[in-house]
């Protein structure tokens, strides 16, 4: 099939999504295309964290000035996605205390807000926090769920006329006299391959970045690096806690939805798609999150998970020295294509303005003076309301049940409450019979048992909505099963050691899965 | 903004959603009123947080049985997370007056039972069990139980055997007001042995007003019956107890509810009476001077008993005793749970619990089932035309101080 468009964006994460929200907001016709699902790379791989900017403000005041600032606009314009949960900078005896006065005076210059706490007053908000804890700083940090965020911007796009295309993934471009023309994209799911003749090609894949840059005729230097994170079965704290020292690894505790999330390690990668998590990495969280809240130790931790971060610095040493600012190469100046534009770096927190730098440049080619109208304006207005709070999401399904005590709501994920309703829901609007796309959507599948029970009733709805056919049904379960099992191999360990051999025993027990031939060759991690 | 609990070795990280407790859970098969003991307890549990308003609807239908806690393998406390979610909806929303007269049932024992006979003709007339149905939500299908004139305490007064050998006795205020025949029972058995009750200062347990959500109300009575049972632990007495579920409530959820840690003694001092016989008997000090009682004995064993994990001493002692067939009638929670079965809004569940029960006392012989639980016993009653008595009374028997039958 034949689309025309003026500007294509490549890459379906949060600055993809914020860009074609950004351009369509602009006048800009608009095509975005995603080879997966919205935010399946590094955007859906983060900590889920919408910085203050407090990491930063030491050795990379450019980053924090733009994390302050996002972060203002982002808890204005996504209420709905955002959890104003607060963070602490918490320095240990061990820490360099020169740095903690480097820090504070930092923060004052970039206008970044600091209160200084006690710990009496932080174990109050905090009580799990350390009693070790020497010096504990306030700042505006907060928690941010990256993929309804990224969704949101690409719903609020579509309504205003841009074309959001998933599962269509970039096969070629066309350059014509020293310009880009057109794209190439395939259909993942039909196979089908689509030319999309355009004016412009923004390259927002993140990790992919150089593959996509090279198709265009034109390089990037950038490095990869792995961040691995490990989720706990509940939340160990209430607002998100930092160490207060230079940025390190394993030195992040983000509260998210039912879970907390420690994070993050630093490794240079070769491939996008380098996501194992090592023994060393998780032993090294482990020890840094009992530094911070001690009894952490003996908290089940039920996934570890890795996103890879594009770095727009050469390599050089360790990806901790790479600055967190983002960098947008054009490639006209660079390689002498024309219209083809790539943007590399940058944070989930600042992704609206790496949006609206990007977005600024194709205007002014354009010759549009519209201005860049994202930092005011609510993204789905209506529909945006605040963040639910924790005990929401079961307390509608409880107040259903006292309206209508003859109609139960039928909970299908009982780990994350995840109601039949809301998954036939997401069934209908995207079409999807991904469980990974209903996964991100409802959170089906990402509670303590992690998918070992839910999976078999999920298939049963697509059944039921005439989704699956028969022959599908078992890699379905089998791809999504296995997902879930390559994130829960490297913390086997107590209770989620006990959990695993349960869900086993129904995958090989009773479904006998590991029987079941593959047509697709599809590896299969459990059986032996 | 979400606060967290202290406690982070916290039972619902022990959960591997299994799913056994479902399995078990009497209510949830006969009700989708209630969503479950693993997803109320453990499930839910990921979603609380302390300044965040309760949420809890269905954990009312939760009858408190506490078989939950003993068929988990993992060793998850499910009925602590169930209780303590009631109380929390319960102190933000208030106790509803039918709930609060209930648990208050121990209050109007002592009038109730100085005028009992017009007491009762009052609580078996028909208007006024449709008023209180209509009024308070209080089943009017239900029998209630009977006030006696004499109550148990009053009966202690003309209690004159003396021994070297004592025990303390906590009778409950079923025992006192509505079934003094227990008490007098558990007495006249122990005199057999040569073993003189004392009476600790006593009032309700406590459990009614816990189950219905009142922990300061329920702390209070607790620490005036503590004031005694450890008077009577530093005297050197062994404490025994008639009633499974007063027992549970002393001896386990005075600390773990009412954060009353000065309990601690009693948990090895307090003993089911048929326990505390058994261990007699088990030293061979027990007196066996049997005669036949040639009957077929029903017997229902209380979810509170299974919860105090002691095993099942009552059907011990009772297969001691010539002539008597003790006939276990493999059933679980009864549905009465207390003050839940006066409930209107729960009556339907009661008696759909308690159908299994009814249906295994139908195919037994007899005319007696024995329960050492009270609420049990109305159950029995209730769904079927069996009498039943406290196992205590098959030793009574047994021993020749009643005439089979005779209380």
């Amino acid at each position: 099939m034949d689309f025309h468009t003026e500007a294509l964006v490549v890459g379906g994460g949060a600055t993809g999504a914020g860009i074609a929200r950004d351009l369509v907001m602009r006048g800009v016709e608009t095509i975005m295309v995603e080879k997966g699902d919205l935010a399946a790379g590094a955007t859906g791989r983060c900590h889920g964290l919408l910085h203050s900017g407090g990491r930063y403000a030491v050795k990379d005041p450019e980053s924090a000035v733009e994390c302050i600032l996002e972060n203002k606009i982002i808890k204005e314009i996504a209420p709905k996605a955002v959890e104003d949960t607060g963070g602490l900078f918490v320095a240990l005896p061990e820490d360099d205390e020169a740095y903690m006065d480097r820090f504070v005076s930092a923060c004052f210059r970039i206008g970044i807000e600091t209160v200084n706490l006690t710990l009496s007053q932080a174990r109050r908000m905090e009580p799990n926090l350390s009693e070790e804890a020497s010096v504990i700083i306030r700042v505006p940090d907060a928690a941010v769920d990256p993929f309804m965020l990224t969704v949101m911007n690409a719903r609020d796009a579509e309504i205003r006329g841009a074309k959001i295309m998933r599962y269509c993934e970039l096969v070629g471009i066309v350059v014509e006299r020293g310009r880009v023309s057109a794209a190439l994209v395939r259909d993942n799911l039909s196979g089908e391959t689509h030319r999309i003749r355009t004016r412009y090609i923004i390259n927002a894949t993140g990790g992919w970045a150089a593959k996509v840059a090279r198709m265009g005729g034109a390089m990037i230097n950038m490095t990869l690096s792995k961040g691995s994170l490990l989720v706990f079965n509940r939340r160990i704290n209430n607002c998100v806690i930092n160490r207060l020292r230079p940025p390190g690894d394993g030195d992040i505790i983000v509260p998210n939805e039912p879970t907390s999330i420690i994070g993050t390690t630093s490794i240079t990668v070769k491939d996008p798609e380098d996501f194992r998590v090592t023994d060393g990495e998780v032993e090294m969280m482990m020890r840094e999150a009992g530094l911070m809240l001690p009894e952490s130790a003996e908290a089940r931790v039920i996934r570890a998970y890795a996103g890879i971060r594009p770095l727009a610095a050469p390599e050089t040493g360790s990806g901790r020295d790479a600055s967190r600012t983002f960098t947008i190469i054009d490639h006209k100046t660079k390689n002498d294509v024309a219209g083809f534009l790539s943007i590399i770096g940058g944070k989930l927190t600042t992704y609206r303005l790496m949006a609206e730098k990007i977005t600024d440049i194709i205007a002014d080619d354009l010759g549009i003076s519209i201005p860049c109208k994202t930092a005011s304006t609510p993204i789905l207005e209506p529909g945006n309301e605040r963040h639910y709070s924790l005990g929401d999401r079961f307390g509608s399904i409880e107040i259903v049940q006292e309206d209508k005590p003859s109609r139960v709501e039928e909970i299908v994920c009982e780990c994350e409450l995840v109601t039949k309703r809301e998954i036939v829901s997401v069934v209908k609007d995207t079409g999807t019979k991904d469980l990974n796309d209903i996964r991100v959507r409802t959170r089906v599948g990402m509670g303590s048992c992690q998918g070992g029970f839910c999976t078999y009733r999920l298939l049963g709805i697509l059944h039921e909505l005439d989704m699956v056919p028969d022959y599908e049904a078992n890699e379905i379960l089998i791809d999504f099963l296995e997902g879930r099992w390559k994130g829960i191999r490297p913390i086997l360990w107590g209770d989620q050691l006990r959990e695993e051999q349960l869900i086993e025993g129904i995958y090989m027990g009773i479904f006998a899965l590991d029987k079941v031939a593959m047509r697709s060759g599809a590896k299969k991690g459990r059986s032996k | 903004m979400a606060v967290v609990r202290r406690d982070i070795h916290y039972p619902a990280d022990q959960c591997i959603k299994c799913t056994i407790c479902v399995e078990h859970c009497p209510v949830i098969k006969v009700t989708d009123k209630f969503l479950g003991p693993k997803q109320v307890g453990p499930d839910f549990q990921r979603f609380r947080s302390e300044n965040d308003d309760p949420h809890d609807v269905s954990v009312d239908y939760c009858t408190g049985c506490r078989i939950c806690d003993v068929v988990c393998p993992s060793g998850v406390n499910i009925s602590e997370l169930n209780i303590r979610s009631k109380i929390a909806v319960r102190e933000k929303e208030g106790i509803p007056i039918r709930d609060t007269l209930l648990s208050h049932a121990y209050m109007f024992g002592q009038i109730a039972s100085f005028t009992a006979p017009a007491a009762n003709a009052f609580l078996k007339f028909r208007p006024f069990r449709w008023l209180s149905d209509k009024m308070l939500h209080l089943e009017k299908s239900l029998r209630y139980p009977f006030y006696q004139r004499e109550s148990f305490e009053k009966w202690i007064r003309s209690y004159t055997f003396k021994s070297e050998r004592k025990v303390a006795y906590f009778y409950g205020c079923f025992t006192n007001y509505n079934d003094p025949s227990v008490g007098k029972a558990v007495v006249k058995v122990l005199e057999k042995n040569g073993i003189q009750a004392v009476f600790p200062r006593q009032e309700c347990c406590g459990l009614p007003l816990l189950g219905n959500g009142n922990v300061r109300e329920a702390r209070k009575l607790a620490r005036r019956n503590l004031a005694g049972l450890l008077s009577a632990v530093d005297d050197g007495y062994d404490i025994i107890y008639s009633s499974t579920s007063c027992g549970m409530m002393i001896r386990d959820d005075y600390i773990t509810y009412l954060d009353l840690y000065e309990a601690e003694p009693l948990f090895d001092r307090m003993k089911e009476v048929s326990e505390y016989l058994w261990e007699l008997h088990e030293k061979n000090e027990l007196n066996t001077d049997f005669i036949e009682v040639p009957m077929t004995m029903a017997y229902h064993i209380p979810c509170h008993l299974r919860s105090l994990g002691i095993g099942f001493p009552a059907i011990n002692l009772m297969n001691l005793i010539p002539g008597l067939t003790v006939r276990e009638l493999g059933t679980y929670c009864c549905g009465m749970a207390g003050t839940y079965g006066f409930k209107s809004d729960k009556y339907e569940i009661t008696r759909a619990i308690g159908q299994e029960l009814a249906r295994q006392l139908a195919k037994t012989d007899g005319i007696y089932a024995a329960s050492d639980c009270e609420a049990c016993r109305m159950q029995i009653e209730n769904m079927s035309t069996k009498k039943a008595v406290h196992p205590i009374k098959a030793l009574l028997w047994a021993y020749g101080i009643e005439p089979v039958g005779g209380v």
